[in-house]
């Protein structure tokens, strides 16, 4: 038969209530956290899954004051752009009432209220948000759009272009802004290819008619050399109506191609952006954009030029014009509602942005809840399982101590 | 036989009894001391007598004082207490490295990790804020303390380690020359036929403590010393003691060996294994997975922001955003600290461009670590520490079942009962009354006798 001690009697009481002990304190840690992990050996695999949820959740929480931040610039575009739309209808509709040879007494009054629109227009497209103008594209340096010293023109600042982009998704970035230069400015579109098998040294030019900000034309003359396998070098000169050459570019630029897709990947070894070319001295201002420009198996150019001047310039003619007494013209009321539809159809563009934007908070918002709602499952405390072991444990630790305190101190002993 | 050989045989007798007595009150005394093993006398009777062609009895004597002592259940002791001890001491180190990385919580490294990167994403939305600036040097700042603390903590750890480890070979040493010394006095006190019991549980406790520090290896010898063994090399017999000194190897491993030795003592268990182990294998482990993480989100970060061109008039470039990693500290560049418009985060020189920022903050999502991405790899670090943690939790626990079962099994065996030793006082309190009847006895047959005359 077993020989059982005192010393092993109190032993077992004494290790049954350090036990006891331990799980109620563990019981009523993991209550006050609400966490059944509270350092990785708990469980090293759930701290795991914790870390990386909580990795996740920061991710999205991030995503989504981003599109916090974006869906506040670009409502401030949507409403920008609205307050251009509605003016530019009344301008359409004075445009038209002009027409009626009864109202054209008045042409000053026509001049006054259009110039007042103008400045309308001007204002907008000079707002800021955040700090930020507005169409001010990622430069900061000046205000987009001025009237230049003699009243005569508007100036445009030649860097209002550039994409301000956020990420609102891993690996997934969305742009929040319209830049200056692609709602108002001139920009000469190059759809073309150039040749790969042609050889290096091979010189081609082009011409394309550009106007200045009184609407005057000159010629765009546009020179591309091979220099090396996929790339070129394009230089150009500016010649006036009776082919005086009145600007050329000061250094080239290089064009580089991908050599298996044939797609554009830098300009000047930079990521491919619009080329501002700017001559003060005779009011020319507009952008070139290679960025559809290929390579492929011949030569191929296509250039199309969205404007003849942009909408400031174009009313402060029209303005100008019937202070004189001369009524718009077809073409130049053909620019003003060519810009209204491209209004129109930015508007649509940032709107689907925002939607855009819409549909990923309302998703981001449903993950971070679902790992939220992952996380309380593997790591979170059932409060009322809990409390019941509580109690269980504390009955079970009473009456370990009642037991104990009853026979531990019982012997042969007491009864001699 | 003579009257007067009954008066001989009843007071060897009580003698023998008051002996039994004072044996049981021994036990009794020692019924709560754990090291204790209790002591059992072997009566016998004494040698007989030939006398006139009958054989005379003598009485009783006491042939030995014995210990109740199971020698498997104590080596096995020995054997899973070297084992509980490392695993132990162990756990309890990692559990401090664990608490250092603070995970999970807000405060984990993870956590700062991500919302450094989060921040520069946040930049990029509104590049020209200035409290977003800010923001990212925060996080930054948080990164760069975290990962700064963590360095120190975790070398602190390695310096206490070391200064423990020598605490303990102090004591290794100590208990070597004190079981020396019980291996002297067993010999001496058997030379004088003096109970060695007492001696052998003093030589136990002391054999218990050292294999709680270290592996250790016994023999017994025929004249109740013992040869041990540590780790291989010579420890104690009854005629040495070995002095043992620690040492930091060429490999900046902490080791101990015979002083003035050159071979390092193979700890296997024990505290002292649990220190080195942690000291050599556990820490260095962990110290060199978090360098590389910091090297990387350092040399990522660079490289990107080098590219990118500051807020300032004229906008810079070239800029680094961190200083350096090195020996364990990661400084921010000081120049983006006292100027925020320096972190370079446009692409093209413009203000409101914040494209390296976002290329940045992607930098979290990339597998640039042995194909795993910064928190996959983080994340195994700390799997690593858990596991490690809750291992030498689980095979404490085991070996604590075992110790406790091995400690039922040694109190079963030598553990002293009171009811067990309490009927040994009675019984021999009835043989000594029943030898002091025996004295009174012969006393009345000689008076009788004497009567007689």
């Amino acid at each position: 038969m077993t020989r059982i001690t005192e010393a092993s009697i109190a032993s077992h009481y004494i290790k049954s209530i350090n036990s006891l002990k331990n799980s109620i304190s563990t019981i009523q840690k993991q209550i006050a956290s609400g966490n059944l992990v509270s350092r990785p050996s708990d469980s090293p695999s759930k701290a795991v899954i914790l870390i990386r949820n909580n990795e996740m959740l920061n991710q999205i929480n991030s995503n989504l004051n981003n599109i916090k931040t974006g869906l506040s610039f670009l409502n401030q575009t949507v409403f920008s752009l609205e307050v251009i739309q509605s003016e530019l209808l009344q301008i359409i509709r004075k445009l038209t009432d002009i027409e009626d040879p009864l109202k054209q007494k008045n042409l000053n009054n026509y001049a006054d209220q259009l110039e007042q629109s103008l400045r309308m227009i001007m204002d907008v497209a000079n707002s800021k948000a955040e700090g930020r103008y507005v169409f001010g594209g990622t430069d900061l340096s000046d205000v987009p759009f001025k009237f230049s010293n003699d009243n005569q023109t508007i100036e445009q600042n030649p860097l209002i272009k550039g994409n301000v982009n956020v990420k609102i998704s891993s690996g997934l970035t969305q742009r929040i802004n319209l830049s200056g230069a692609e709602v108002f400015s001139t920009i000469l579109y190059s759809n073309g290819s150039f040749d790969r098998n042609a050889a290096i040294g091979t010189i081609s030019t082009v011409d394309q008619n550009i106007y200045d900000n009184f609407g005057n034309q000159y010629t765009f003359r546009m020179r591309f050399e091979k220099v090396e396998p996929n790339k070129y070098s394009f230089t150009y000169q500016i010649l006036d109506s009776n082919n005086n050459l009145v600007h050329s570019s000061s250094s080239s630029n290089t064009l580089s191609f991908d050599p298996n897709s044939g797609y554009l990947v830098s300009i000047n070894n930079k990521p491919p952006s619009e080329i501002n070319i700017s001559v003060p001295s005779n009011r020319i201002n507009f952008y070139i954009d290679f960025q559809n420009t290929t390579e492929g198996n011949s030569l191929n150019f296509n250039f199309n030029l969205n404007q003849q001047t942009d909408i400031f310039n174009t009313l402060q003619i029209i303005i100008r014009n019937l202070r004189n007494g001369v009524l718009p013209t077809e073409a130049q009321k053909a620019e003003v509602d060519k810009f209204h539809i491209r209004v129109l159809e930015k508007l649509s563009e940032v709107g689907n942005i925002v939607n855009q934007f819409n549909s990923f908070e309302t998703m981001l918002n449903q993950y971070s809840l679902e790992i939220q709602t992952l996380n309380q499952d593997v790591v979170g405390v059932d409060v009322v399982k809990s409390i019941i072991d509580l109690q269980n444990k504390d009955y079970l630790l009473q009456v370990t101590q009642k037991i104990a305190a009853a026979i531990l101190p019982k012997s042969l002993l007491d009864y001699l | 036989m003579a009257i007067t050989k009954i008066f001989d045989i009843a007071s060897r007798s009580l003698a023998v009894y008051r002996r039994a007595l004072d044996i049981t009150s021994h036990n009794i005394a020692n019924t709560n001391n754990p090291n204790f093993t209790r002591q059992r006398i072997v009566f016998a009777s004494d040698f007989t007598d030939m006398n006139a062609g009958f054989v005379w009895g003598n009485g009783v004597k006491i042939a030995d004082v014995l210990r109740y002592r199971d020698n498997f259940v104590e080596t096995q002791t020995r054997i899973i207490n070297s084992k509980y001890n490392d695993n132990k001491r162990q756990s309890e180190l990692i559990s401090n490295i664990e608490s250092l990385f603070s995970e999970p919580s807000e405060l984990g490294l993870g956590n700062l990790i991500g919302k450094f990167f989060a921040s520069f994403s946040e930049l990029a939305a509104s590049p020209t804020s200035n409290p977003l600036r800010t923001s990212v040097l925060n996080a930054a700042t948080s990164l760069a303390s975290k990962v700064n603390n963590l360095n120190i903590s975790l070398n602190g750890i390695k310096e206490n380690i070391k200064t423990e480890f020598d605490e303990k070979l102090k004591n290794i040493n100590k208990l070597l020359v004190q079981i020396n010394q019980i291996n002297k006095d067993i010999q001496s006190s058997q030379v004088k036929n003096v109970s060695i019991n007492d001696l052998l549980d003093h030589r136990d406790k002391l054999l218990n403590e050292l294999s709680k520090l270290a592996n250790i290896n016994i023999v017994t010898n025929s004249d109740n010393t013992v040869n041990v063994s540590l780790g291989g090399s010579f420890a104690v017999d009854a005629y040495h003691v070995t002095e043992f000194e620690s040492y930091i190897d060429e490999n900046k491993r902490i080791q101990m060996r015979i002083k003035g030795g050159t071979h390092p003592v193979i700890l296997t268990d024990g505290e002292m294994n649990a220190l080195s182990n942690v000291y050599n294998s556990k820490i260095p482990s962990y110290l060199q997975k978090l360098d590389r993480i910091v090297n990387t989100i350092v040399i990522e970060v660079n490289r990107i922001h080098s590219t990118g061109y500051s807020r300032t008039t004229p906008p810079q470039t070239g800029l680094n955003f961190f200083e350096e990693y090195k020996d364990g500290v990661l400084r921010i560049n000081q120049l983006l600290v006292r100027n925020p418009n320096l972190i370079s985060i446009s692409s093209d020189g413009t203000q409101a461009n914040g494209d390296k920022a976002i290329e940045i903050s992607e930098i979290i999502n990339q597998r640039i670590i042995d194909n795993s991405t910064i928190m996959e790899y983080y994340t195994s670090l700390i799997n690593e520490i858990g596991n490690d943690g809750l291992l030498n939790k689980n095979l404490t626990e085991a070996n604590q079942l075992v110790l406790e079962q091995l400690e039922l099994q040694k109190q079963i065996n030598s553990g002293v009962s009171l009811d067990e030793e309490m009927t040994n006082v009675l019984q021999f309190q009835r043989s000594y009354e029943a030898s002091a009847k025996l004295i009174k006895v012969s006393d009345e047959l000689l008076k009788t006798i004497l009567e007689l005359v």
